[in-house]
């Protein structure tokens, strides 16, 4: 859902469209050496090296972490991060390029029973915990009931176990429900090595869900609860040696990480001790990577924009940087349940008036902001299709048939004006920008828009509140999202079918309701073949268009420094920044 | 003289409550003067789906649901007799004096407030010796040499020093001596003076000299026109008529008259420092109590937003206290 919003509006500078295709000039070349060159990272491994246990690797970011606990945190740089000290059930393969998951903890990426209802995993032999003491299948069930369940005590992770698994029992989590013998019904450990989930409804993106940090082992005995994220009990290739909130991470190489248990060499600590200082300065950031006193961002949010004209105007620093597609789309929401935009022809007439170039140089332009987005996917996620419904040349819009829609919409609702408002977040500077040209063209096919800036954490009694919208007609909204995992469903389905129609903290500010969506939604989940999956992922993507729901303004981008010092750097797609876990320094 | 200072404690003691109050008044309720309610201002500490027991549990933990002069003299009451919060998992004793408990960081406000104390005062002892030293010392040359080039050399460096702000200062000179020549650490670095003491020296370097540069040129200015008068006075023509050397008129009898209105001001700039020198922290990324202050801000975390402001009030307030003291010592009149 949402990534922190800060890392996602971050600076970031493009060669318009197609910038991910200029890097790897060697086609696909991983194993280059001195082959930094800028946008390398995207398609390559930067400064490929297999030593371990090397020297410091120095991370900074210029926010905190919004928890350490596997079970508390919603922000993808956090959980970029805790794969240094956790093991979940299925991750991200280590290279660039198109994500592809692959077993971590789990032997395979699990057994689904024909009717789409039961998955069944295996835990590796011999993984074991910092300590030496063994991983079980339990502790992987306490890890999903903690953070899904626990909500009253960890409240910031995702839900989604709570939302897909069977739950006959109403559990209510292990720190109400104190009883250790005490489980929802939809999880099941037959023995130490087996884990059996129980789904409401068949769903194929399961895996996907698998890569949540929810799946990381929590022993029931070391779980402190809200303070656990303290001393995390270390899975992974580093052991978690302290965290102080608002001050650094430390981490140091695992004596006790059982390699055999990890076959694909996903965790292999390449550097000795691994700092990561939060809260530092964010121009401090940027002067310690250019300066080489610091390795990496962790925030992936791009250097500043001051920063990037030095990194670009620079041969030597522009090679030593990248500038990923971050996953985060930008777009405006029309929704469908308000007057007179309940009428498609008045939303059509929103899809033809924006000028999605005006909004790109108010984004910060092509250097600074992202490209042009015409679909609701990023072009990272899988089941992206190119594809353009309302094409127009230079993306400037089409007045003409915007016209002409506006004038059937109001023939039929026999109206002579249209009034709305427009909601924008005030603590995003690049949103009242675009809130302004969305104004203008509005204004230019006789639509009256009113402002409404607010701040993000008042989201949920402003645009995301049912109630607040239609009280204030407030039928518009500029707002940015970015998926859970990357798939089709982890991207679209809390924005365009009912799951995400909620009276308070709604995700589908649209309200888009259509039968057609979600049914082609309900046939993806029960599809198993991955390509005919994100085929229909493709088809709800532009049907939510012709439904003219939501306009797709930006796919953001944030340019990226990779210091020559470090070793193993390349773009995880999964998380639009450096994959950390394979990170070095030479 | 004991009647003195127990009169100026109770008074210390009704300031503090004040300040608690208009704090509390600030952060708890003027919110709700600007369209918030109780469960808008509890809705960011529970997470995306908040249910609407989860909004409940947090307006209760803050004491939300409560009326203001109840929540007011329980959290005084708290900070003398101490109490318990429950995290969720487990109940956790604070004891006085209890400044609450964030249920951001899931960390009592006065221990984190005490662990940050030490950058603090790192920066604020520091920076005061060397602003205090430069400041008094280019005042008192400027005096003595008056329209010299000295002192217009030194005036000119005070107006320069006043009109430059720490974050510019600071950039302006961690670039060259950090960033090129890497004669002092980077900005962000600081080791406590128990671990290395030579390391804590140079990483405190930048920062003293942005923070008492500004300051120095205050007190330059200050001790200039002090002295100015103090000079032009009839006992120090006197001393000078008894044939006392010149050292001995400007040490001896200018400068202690001269001094005493400084040692007052630095007394109240060096608890205001102490209280948090936020631009530094910022600038330099150093987690003191400044930097506490604005974090807990920008998280609304009320009880640590609570404690800081009182923390720092208090300092104010002692240094007041102690320098009243060193008055009434001084100038029996001040005791009436």
């Amino acid at each position: 859902m949402h990534k922190p919003r800060i890392a996602a509006y971050a600076a970031a500078a493009a060669l318009a469209l197609g910038a991910a295709a200029c890097g790897g000039g060697s086609s696909g070349n991983t194993g280059a050496h001195g082959s930094a060159a800028y946008n390398v990272g995207l398609s390559g491994i930067v400064n490929k090296s297999p030593a371990t246990g090397h020297g410091t690797l120095r991370l900074e970011q210029s926010s905190d972490l919004q928890s350490t606990d596997p079970g508390n945190s919603y922000f993808g740089a956090d959980w970029d991060v805790m794969r240094l000290y956790t093991r979940s059930l299925v991750t991200f393969a280590e290279s660039p390029g198109p994500v592809k998951l692959v077993p971590d903890l789990a032997t395979d990426l699990g057994t689904m029973s024909a009717d789409g209802l039961t998955w069944t995993f295996h835990l590796v032999k011999g993984a074991t915990y910092t300590d030496g003491s063994p991983i079980t299948a339990q502790d992987v069930a306490y890890g999903i009931e903690r953070s899904n369940w626990g909500q009253e005590v960890l409240p910031n992770g995702p839900t989604y176990f709570k939302q897909l698994l069977t739950d006959t029992t109403n559990y209510q989590g292990p720190y109400t429900d104190k009883n250790p013998a005490d489980h929802p019904s939809g999880i099941e450990t037959p023995d130490s090595d087996t884990i059996v989930f129980h789904l409401v409804k068949p769903f194929a993106d399961f895996d996907d869900v698998l890569t949540l940090p929810s799946t990381v082992p929590v022993p029931r005995a070391k779980d402190t609860g809200a303070t656990y994220y303290e001393h995390v009990l270390s899975s992974g290739a580093y052991t978690f040696d302290s965290y102080a909130v608002g001050k650094e991470l430390d981490l140091s190489a695992s004596p006790n990480f059982n390699a055999a248990s990890d076959p694909l060499r996903l965790h292999v600590a390449h550097a000795a001790r691994i700092v990561d200082k939060v809260d530092v300065s964010a121009q401090t950031v940027d002067q310690d990577l250019l300066h080489g006193t610091t390795d990496v961002d962790q925030s992936g949010a791009g250097v500043q924009t001051a920063t990037q004209s030095q990194v670009l105007g620079n041969p030597r620093l522009k090679a030593e940087a990248d500038d990923p597609i971050t996953g985060l789309l930008t777009y405006l929401t029309i929704n469908t349940t308000i007057k007179p935009f309940d009428n498609i022809d008045c939303r059509k007439a929103v899809e033809w008036a924006i000028d999605k170039s005006a909004v790109q140089t108010a984004f910060g332009g092509g250097i600074g902001g992202g490209d042009i987005a015409t679909t609701v996917l990023p072009p990272t996620v899988p089941g992206y299709v190119q594809q353009d419904l309302y094409q127009t040349p230079g993306h400037t819009g089409d007045l003409a048939k915007a016209k002409a829609e506006i004038a059937t919409c109001k023939a039929a609702e026999h109206i002579t004006d249209i009034t709305t408002q427009v909601g924008y977040y005030i603590d995003q500077p690049k949103d009242k920008p675009v809130a302004d040209v969305v104004q203008q063209n509005l204004a230019a096919i006789g639509i009256t828009a009113t402002e409404d800036g607010f701040k993000y954490s008042q989201l949920s009694i402003k645009a995301g509140s049912q109630s607040y919208v239609k009280q204030n007609n407030e039928a518009l909204f500029i707002t940015a999202w970015a998926a859970d995992f990357p798939s089709g469903y982890g991207f679209l389905d809390q924005i365009l079918t009912p799951d995400g129609i909620k009276p308070t903290g709604e995700s589908n500010y649209s309200e888009l309701d259509d039968p057609a969506v979600d049914s082609l939604m309900a046939t993806a989940l029960k599809t198993t073949d991955p390509d005919a999956r994100n085929a229909l992922y493709a088809q709800i993507d532009q049907q939510a268009l012709k439904d003219a729901a939501l306009v797709p303004m930006i796919d953001s981008r944030a340019l990226m420094l990779r210091p020559s010092n470090v070793t193993n750097a390349y773009i995880e797609q999964a998380y639009g920044m450096y994959d950390y876990q394979a990170l070095g320094v030479q | 003289m004991l009647t003195f200072i127990v009169r100026r404690l109770f008074a210390v003691v009704g300031l503090l409550l004040v300040v608690a109050l208009v704090t509390m008044v600030i952060f708890y309720e003027m919110p709700q003067w600007g369209g918030q309610t109780p469960a808008t201002m509890a809705v960011q500490y529970v997470g995306k789906q908040p249910s609407p027991a989860a909004i409940q549990g947090v307006i209760h933990r803050f004491g939300f649901d409560r009326s203001f002069p109840v929540q007011y003299i329980d959290y005084i009451r708290t900070i003398v007799t101490g109490t318990t919060f429950s995290d969720g998992t487990q109940d956790i004793a604070c004891h006085a004096p209890c400044l609450g408990y964030s249920f951001r960081n899931y960390q009592q406000v006065w221990p984190t407030i005490l662990s940050d104390l030490p950058v603090t005062l790192s920066i604020a002892v520091g920076a005061g010796v060397l602003w205090l030293f430069f400041g008094v010392a280019s005042g008192l040359a400027s005096a003595v040499r008056k329209g010299s080039l000295l002192d217009r050399a030194s005036m000119v460096t005070a107006l320069l020093g006043i009109s430059l702000p720490v974050y510019f200062l600071a950039p302006l000179l961690s670039l060259p001596l950090a960033y090129r020549w890497s004669i002092l650490p980077a900005p962000g670095s600081y080791v406590g003076i128990l671990s290395d003491p030579g390391q804590w020296f140079l990483d405190m370097i930048l920062p003293w000299t942005c923070l008492a540069f500004g300051l120095a040129a205050l007190y330059t200015r200050l001790t200039r026109a002090g002295m100015l008068d103090v000079l032009s006075e009839d006992f120090v023509r006197t001393a000078r008529a008894k044939g006392l050397s010149e050292r001995r008129v400007i040490f001896k009898h200018a400068l202690r008259a001269a001094l005493t209105p400084i040692i007052t001001i630095f007394g109240m700039d060096f608890a205001t420092v102490l209280g948090g020198a936020v631009l530094v922290e910022i600038t330099f990324s150093m987690k003191g109590i400044g930097f506490l202050a604005i974090t807990s801000i920008q998280n609304g975390d009320f009880p640590m937003m609570m404690g800081v402001t009182l923390f720092a009030a208090a300092f104010i307030v002692l240094a007041n206290l102690l320098v009243d003291v060193l008055y009434a010592v001084a100038d029996p009149r001040v005791r009436l």
